[in-house]
């Protein structure tokens, strides 16, 4: 999680009507965003999409925030809603046009500057992740690959603990199984 | 017969221990690890996960700077569009609205919906087989019994326990992850629920 009390203090001054302290907190927290839009989306496209109306939304929405939580946890909040927002309408879009899964592990497949930095293992298990339902690929990634807390992921997500356990370990069954089968196909 | 509690707990804190939210000291964990290969099967998956998701993704270098003024054009376009007239006062569109309120209205009354139709998935539960009585037809029967389910419809809608509950199939004492209980356990569950 990002450290909060320099956040509170930009929010203060744009709340106050200091436009730069705005483009601060953005500056600040793209990579933050970016790096949630990214993973839960799955290509470099929608994630910079995705990350661009999060900020949107803040800008928006940045005066409903009463520091109750953490500013990241919120905006973990907001990033993990709108990433969603971009699954599920790829779905409905599916849905209509019939599109097959293997066009879209080709829509979803990293682009050439990426490939560089990505490994083979990863890039599977990327694809596999996005097999999973919404809830048990934002769980898993949350967890998993952020480092969160239950009790954080209950705060973003805004459900039980209690399903969250269920939904990681659901997660954490089908993606071993996956990649073992895919790893006994190599 | 092991103690199932045991295996949550010690699962919670090789979670703890491998995902890197608490420093663990792993060896408490030995004694119970070295006896329940569920567990020791457990701490192997996420390690072998953990290993390779631990991927941050930045803002690649060609976007970095020019991001934040692109999300500026965003807010400047965004109030500049709100300064338009609204579209919703156009008359075509409200009357587009008004046919789509009287379609919705006439389906809904016409209720044409087929009850919902449920995946439920087992594929680690192979002891609960013995119960597809519940699920023989893919339907959940109004009165149907459910225990740490995850559920999904065929649009991918997903069900969780907590929904279940929430709907009043069964009280969260009754939740456990199911595949850390033992065919008697479940047994046990299913007949007081049965019996409540």
């Amino acid at each position: 999680m990002v450290s909060d009390h320099e956040d509170n203090e930009l929010i203060d001054r744009f709340l106050d009507g200091d436009e730069q302290a705005f483009n601060l907190l953005v500056r600040k927290h793209q990579d933050f965003v970016y790096n949630i839009t990214r993973k839960i989306t799955g290509n470099h496209e929608d994630a910079i999409e995705t990350a661009q109306r999060v900020f949107v939304k803040m800008y928006d929405r940045l005066a409903s925030f009463t520091k109750a939580s953490a500013f990241s946890t919120w905006l973990y909040r907001v990033a993990t809603n709108e990433s969603l927002n971009v699954i599920r309408s790829r779905r409905f879009k599916k849905w209509f046009s019939f599109d097959d899964a293997e066009k879209e592990l080709r829509d979803t497949a990293i682009n050439p500057f990426e490939a560089l930095v990505e490994e083979e293992k990863k890039e599977q298990l990327d694809r596999v992740v996005r097999t999973l339902p919404d809830r048990q690929q934002t769980v898993f990634m949350l967890r998993m690959s952020e480092g969160l807390s239950y009790e954080e992921i209950a705060d973003v997500l805004g459900v039980s603990q209690g399903s969250l356990k269920a939904s990681f370990f659901h997660a954490v069954n089908k993606v071993t199984k996956a990649l073992g089968k895919i790893y006994e196909k190599s | 017969m092991k103690n199932h509690k045991d295996c949550e707990i010690i699962r919670r804190r090789i979670e703890e221990g491998i995902i890197g939210t608490a420093a663990i000291d792993r060896s408490e964990l030995n004694d119970h690890m070295q006896s329940c290969s569920d567990c020791r099967t457990y701490a192997a998956q996420l390690e072998t996960l953990s290993a390779i998701s631990n991927v941050r993704y930045t803002l690649p270098a060609h976007e970095r700077g020019s991001f934040s003024a692109k999300v500026r054009t965003r807010i400047e376009d965004q109030k500049t569009s709100r300064r338009k007239p609204a579209f919703i006062a156009q008359p075509a569109f409200q009357i587009v609205v008004l046919i789509m309120i009287i379609v919705s209205v006439a389906l809904y009354l016409i209720n044409t919906e087929p009850a919902p139709v449920f995946v439920v998935e087992w594929d680690n539960i192979e002891y609960l087989n013995e119960y597809t009585f519940y699920y023989d037809d893919m339907i959940i029967p109004d009165n149907g019994i459910i225990i740490d389910l995850y559920a999904e419809t065929l649009f991918g809608e997903d069900f969780y326990h907590d929904d279940f509950r929430d709907a009043g199939y069964f009280d969260d004492e009754y939740y456990y992850t199911i595949d850390l209980l033992s065919p008697e356990e479940i047994e046990d569950i299913i007949q007081r629920m049965e019996g409540a």
